[in-house]
């Protein structure tokens, strides 16, 4: 038995195609949005009922649509942003295929009401599934409000595939606040089932970015690499970090985009300043020639192709990577543990108006306006949202390394920690984590002074050379590295088949068992990688191993060696995995602590 | 509560008089092999035993054990465990010349009366201690007990304190014929020391062991003149030494593998020698070693011209330059070390005048004392620009 083969029915075919572009609300609340940004809004409001599932209202203050367009608006390929192909070269607006409204309108209950400025009145325009049930006259002050509903409700399918309500609610906020973080000027609300979860008030991006990263956007890093591939934006400070990439907006000519270079771009600025694992977050923003990006690669423009890849990575990495080593990390004292989770302390800091945070399962989009609440909520969340020093108590103000000078060692608890005094205030330093930077700099500064005498590295001679087997493999993939190696202070060769034979080591690892540490560092060769960030990998291992570990006893002398060093050593405020060396309790958050009052 | 698989008799009632200034000072001892995270209690006691000449005090953590003989007088037989800190420090703070100490069998609970003191411990029963690795034959041989400490002294600081090579934090035992060695050696230094030994059994003695360089620590720290002689035993398994003092019996576990061919690192000739006083370059280089105090910042060393001048230098802080009147005979020369080799080698040396033979700047030297061969350190330089 044959079937015949038969034209779709054309909402049948809308359907399918406007799945390919608003698969999940979030999609729909970024089309919207960006129709709004386009008609020149100042303000966008955005409501949200069950992650969008049940409604979404996007309501502007833009241009506005003129009554007799309005049937056009949920046609498909009508756009008024595009007249011929060769405008497509030079897109700048953000929508531009047409498609976002009618495919919207192909798969829900969509009502528009507008008013361009300077009409007399509104006009309102329901459709249900693509066809329109009602043109009337309506009242509204200038702008645009598109109300949909019952997203999905004829494609089930489309709707099975969906995620939980807390999950789609969270996009939906996300793809929000993305388009805030690139429009800062614009004024965004947005609310989940009827809670406020984000108001910039559409000014400044670090006002805009206070609102989306929540309070420790205070400590937000400003990156700044003019030129013809500019660069900028606010980046996090090391100390503040996350545990998904999903903080990181990429932003190419003020369209938020999905590429992956570029975020690791970012993040290998980052290198040697965060924990294994954890993630930066803020918004980069690309500026170039629009010829140089082909944005008309994806229905939902989510992901761009850029012509010279390599420039723009090198641009936006050089860029963070400068400001990173401009910005005074901040030493944010502890947040002090508040027992009997009373209420948040009269004399801190003003409590940041709005922060957005994804709540737990159930709860799809919490405020949460209090410290331990946040906690709490981490913790049920698998520690996927903020890091417990992604909310370091802003009014402390940043120190430098060298404000902690001098730093004079106290006593080591029995656990191992240091404790310190300095002008700043008491300090209590991870002697593993401060001598593992210390090393760490010292290798790399040793190393780059060999380099640049065309010398050898200062290296501990073996008085019995180790032979390691590594294996064929083993050899090749050390080979590779042995000029790296060798600028550390490591002499090694081959040795035969399998074999490589050690006959120095750095002086600062002279008491490691060199075989061993030889295969370790084998073991964490990355697979390829450029030459530089092999190195930091291998100058990092190395340190880490030679590295006093937490709990050995140092004399008095050894601690106050251990922290002469640290206060001189470069980025000595975190070690080479990002973690903290030391945490500075100044007198404002002990006496806070203490409950007395702050002077 | 854990059994020890042993057939050790369960009558613990224990009485005898003791002097609690002999008995504190033993308990100082023995209670340096108590193990303070052990995860077993009994293996925080110390185990009290009579014997017809007195009272055995021992301690273990099962890798070193430590016993001592206190004079006593014991008026019933018995054996019982307490914990060794507070017996210690108890006993340390008594002052009268003799004390009384008695188990209570059925509560295990230790009374020690003291002038008018009476004071109760609890303990925990005998049969609970690890069974203790017993000495099967006599002495091997036996050295001197101030050239044993001194030569543990001079050996055991080149040893590694890297848990990761085991052999390298022993000390290496060697005894062939009346000569015992001692070598230590972490990789970029050794020190060999010799020693002449006393063969007390019949036959050819010749044997190489490991012992852990923290338990000769223990047993050079029990050396004193009250102890003169140390006699030394091996288990017949081969896996434990046993060191005998006069009242102390001292054994550890040795550390099983194969220990470097050390002679083929000593070497044989010198392109440099240089002699010069030993306190002057003493002096010295603890003067550099405070701007070269970091293993990547080493003392270098310039020999010519009658003269051997250390330099060190510091980024952060400054340079120290001293040069030392010295006898120069080679190649001029030019090599670095790693300050605290080197200045551990020279407080290791006996004698006025120490002798440096270097080898260039990538080769092996050797610091002894001048005229003397029962004692070498070899240092491996630094390699620096």
């Amino acid at each position: 038995m044959t079937t015949p083969i038969r034209l779709l029915p054309p909402q049948v075919a809308d359907a399918i195609a406007a799945g390919e572009v608003v698969e999940r609300p979030a999609a729909a609340v970024k089309e919207l949005c960006e129709n709004a940004l386009d008609a020149g809004a100042t303000r966008v409001d955005v409501d949200l009922e069950a992650g969008g599932l049940v409604r979404i209202v996007v309501a502007d203050d833009g241009a506005g649509i003129p009554g007799d367009q309005l049937q056009l608006a949920v046609a498909r390929h009508a756009t008024s942003k595009l007249e011929t192909v060769g405008d497509l070269a030079r897109v700048r607006s953000l929508g531009f295929r047409g498609e976002a409204l009618a495919s919207i309108a192909a798969v829900s209950d969509v009502r528009i009401t507008s008013r361009p400025p300077g009409e007399e009145g509104a006009w309102l325009l329901h459709s249900r599934a693509g066809e329109v049930l009602e043109h009337r006259a309506a009242a509204r002050a200038p702008g645009t409000t598109v109300e949909v509903c019952d997203l999905f409700h004829n494609t089930p399918a489309r709707l099975a595939f969906l995620r939980s309500e807390r999950s789609e609610s969270s996009a939906a906020v996300r793809a929000v606040s993305d388009l805030a973080l690139t429009h800062p000027e614009v004024g965004f609300t947005c609310r989940s089932d009827d809670r406020l979860v984000l108001r910039s008030p559409g000014g400044s991006l670090i006002d805009t970015a206070a609102a989306v990263f929540g309070r420790d956007a205070g400590e937000l890093i400003a990156v700044e690499g003019p030129g013809e591939i500019a660069v900028s934006g606010l980046i996090s400070e090391p100390r503040s970090h996350r545990g998904s990439r999903t903080g990181l907006v990429i932003v190419i000519n003020r369209r938020r985009v999905h590429n992956r270079a570029l975020v690791v771009a970012v993040e290998e600025a980052y290198a040697g300043l965060l924990p294994v694992g954890r993630h930066p977050f803020g918004v980069v923003e690309v500026t170039l020639d629009p010829a140089m990006v082909d944005v008309n690669v994806h229905p939902t423009k989510r992901e761009v192709r850029l012509r010279e890849e390599g420039r723009v990575f090198t641009a936006v990495q050089h860029a963070c990577w400068s400001a990173l080593q401009e910005a005074r990390l901040s030493l944010a004292g502890v947040r002090l543990p508040q027992l009997g989770g009373g209420a948040p302390d009269a004399a801190g800091g003003a409590e940041p108006e709005l922060e957005l945070r994804e709540g737990p399962a159930g709860r799809p989009v919490e405020l949460w306006p209090h410290p331990l609440r946040e906690a709490a909520v981490r913790e049920a969340d698998g520690g996927e949202s903020a890091s417990i020093t992604d909310r370091e108590q802003a009014e402390t103000a940043g120190h430098r390394l060298a404000d902690l000078a001098p730093l004079r060692p106290l006593a080591q608890t029995s656990e191992g920690w240091l404790v310190a005094e300095s002008p700043r205030g008491m300090v209590l330093v991870d002697p593993h984590a401060a001598h593992e930077k210390i090393l760490y700099a010292e290798l790399l500064a040793e190393g780059d002074a060999a380099i640049r005498e065309g010398r050898a590295a200062t290296s501990q001679l073996l008085l019995v050379d180790s032979v390691v087997s590594v294996g064929a493999a083993g050899v090749e993939r050390l080979s590779e590295s042995f000029a790296i190696l060798a600028g550390l202070g490591f002499q090694l060769e081959p040795f035969g088949p399998g074999l490589v034979r050690c006959s120095a080591v750095p002086a600062a690892a002279a008491h490691l068992d060199p075989e061993r540490l030889v295969r370790d560092l084998l073991d964490s060769l990355p697979a390829g990688g450029d030459a530089p960030a092999r190195r930091r990998r291998l100058a990092a291992l190395t340190a880490c191993h030679a590295a006093v570990r937490l709990g050995a006893r140092l004399d008095p002398r050894e601690q106050l060696r251990l922290l002469e060093r640290l206060v001189v050593t470069p980025g000595g405020l975190t070690c080479p995995h990002g973690r903290p060396t030391v945490i500075v309790l100044d007198a404002r958050s002990l006496r806070r602590a203490f409950g007395r009052p702050t002077v | 509560m854990n059994n020890w698989p042993s057939g050790t008799s369960t009558h613990t009632a224990l009485r005898c008089t003791v002097s609690p200034s002999a008995l504190s000072s033993s308990l100082s001892l023995v209670s340096r092999a108590v193990s303070p995270r052990s995860t077993l209690p009994v293996l925080s006691n110390v185990l009290l035993e009579t014997e017809a000449e007195g009272l055995r005090v021992t301690a273990t953590n099962l890798d070193l054990t430590i016993s001592a003989l206190v004079a006593a007088t014991v008026l019933e037989e018995g054996r019982v465990t307490v914990p060794a800190r507070l017996l210690a420090e108890y006993v340390a703070s008594l002052d009268e010349t003799t004390c009384t100490m008695e188990v209570d069998e059925r509560t295990q609970m230790l009374r020690i009366t003291s002038g008018v003191q009476k004071t109760n411990l609890h303990g925990i029963d005998a049969v609970e201690f690890p069974p203790l690795p017993a000495r099967e034959t006599a002495p091997a041989f036996e050295v001197d007990a101030a050239a044993l400490q001194q030569a543990i002294t001079q050996t055991a600081v080149a040893a590694s304190g890297d848990e990761q090579t085991p052999v390298l934090t022993g000390v290496l035992l060697h005894v062939e014929g009346s000569e015992l060695t001692l070598v230590a050696t972490d990789r970029h230094r050794l020190a060999v020391k010799k020693l002449e030994a006393q063969v007390l059994t019949e036959g050819v003695v010749s044997g190489t062991v490991i012992v852990p360089a923290r338990h000769l620590g223990e047993l050079a720290r029990a050396i004193n003149p009250t102890r003169p002689r140390v006699g030394v035993a091996f288990s017949d398994a081969r896996n434990q030494v046993f060191f005998t003092l006069r009242d102390m019996e001292i054994s550890s576990r040795l550390i099983e593998g194969n220990y470097p061919n050390y002679t083929q690192v000593i070497p044989a000739h010198s392109t440099t020698t240089v002699v010069l006083s030993k306190e002057l370059l003493l002096k010295s280089a603890k003067t550099a070693a405070v701007l070269a105090r970091d293993a990547s910042n080493p003392v270098r060393l310039r020999a010519g011209k009658g003269e051997l001048e250390l330099l060190a230098q510091s980024a952060e802080v400054g340079d120290h330059d001293a040069p030392l009147p010295a006898k120069v005979d080679g190649e001029d020369v030019q090599v670095a070390f790693n300050a605290r080799y080197l200045l551990d080698a020279l407080q290791a040396i006996d004698g006025e005048d120490a002798e440096l033979s270097l080898n260039g700047p990538l080769q092996p030297a050797v610091v002894r004392a001048l005229g003397r061969d029962d004692y070498l350190c070899v240092i491996m330089p630094v390699r620096v620009p």
